[in-house]
């Protein structure tokens, strides 16, 4: 990174024409795809990521990487692109977090529950440190779900369909992700009795 | 929609939560179209730069093959004193 802060790029225009163009395995023409919605994938991946900003730029690498894969079989207009491609951003983070937790202690934290931090002194303002500490020490799982239900206000049967998961098994990391950030940003007064 | 029973403590980190999501990502660190190996992240140069270069080294090479080799000013001879006195010619019989 530059020492002078984040590079900043020029905005790459995206219309119809550069989609068909893509869509036809034009290489410049997908590389206007990729460049016109990286910082959006990333951005997404950093936060379900945090804190992990190499994790989320490989699997922002391994999204494009699916998404031009499957662009011949797109069939959406060029404003469709971007929902896809969090879509396929939200899958690639789930497969990710399913193989993580397969050989790591997240199976073992899923399993007999969640650790909270200390509560949030009474009186003060939530930080967003504190939010985003939260959500790093969900298990990736309840971590996504909770963000696709409480940020993005996805429906459950809509989070069931977008992550190719059961309707009980998103129901139940939303639930348990509720439970673990209300655990985790209690505030004082609602711990005491 | 699934029924969707809230609880009144969540509106507390929900409203932090919504906050923290808004905050503005970092933008993507590397150029992905590059990365991907889709595009060069650098502009081609014109046809003719490479041209121009090419033949300013060339007439530099040149100039430096051909061209006299300067003589340091420190390993200057000093001037012959009797060529100094007689002139070009020192067997001269007509003296200076």
């Amino acid at each position: 990174m530059s020492p002078f802060g984040p590079r900043r790029r020029r905005a790459v225009s995206w219309d119809e024409p550069a989609l068909e163009r893509a869509v036809a395995g034009d290489a410049r023409a997908q590389a206007r795809l990729v460049r016109a919605h990286q910082d959006a994938v990333y951005g997404l991946l950093y936060r379900l990521a945090s804190p992990e900003e190499a994790l989320a730029a490989d699997l922002t690498q391994e999204t494009f990487v699916k998404a031009l894969g499957a662009l011949p079989r797109f069939h959406g207009g060029a404003e469709a692109v971007k929902p896809w491609l969090l879509k396929i951003a939200h899958r690639t983070f789930l497969d990710h977090a399913r193989k993580k937790q397969t050989a790591s202690l997240d199976a073992l934290q899923e399993e007999q529950g969640f650790d909270p931090p200390a509560p949030t002194p009474a009186g003060e303002a939530l930080d967003l440190d504190a939010v985003g500490a939260a959500m790093a020490a969900l298990p990736p799982t309840w971590r996504q779900a909770i963000w696709l239900r409480h940020v993005e206000d996805a429906p459950y049967e809509a989070i069931a369909e977008h992550l190719a998961v059961p309707l009980g098994t998103v129901k139940t990391w939303i639930h348990r992700g509720r439970a673990a950030m209300r655990a985790a940003l209690l505030t004082e007064t609602e711990v005491s009795p | 929609m699934s029924p969707d029973p809230t609880d009144p403590r969540d509106a507390h980190w929900e409203d932090g939560l919504k906050r923290w999501a808004a905050t503005p990502a970092p933008p993507a660190p590397v150029d992905f179209a590059a990365r991907l190996g889709l595009e060069s992240p650098y502009r081609p140069a014109r046809w003719w730069a490479p041209a121009i270069a090419a033949s300013a080294a060339a007439a530099f090479g040149l100039f430096h093959l051909l061209g006299p080799a300067p003589v340091p000013l420190a390993e200057s001879p000093a001037p012959d004193p009797i060529l100094a006195y007689f002139g070009a010619d020192p067997w001269s019989l007509e003296g200076p």
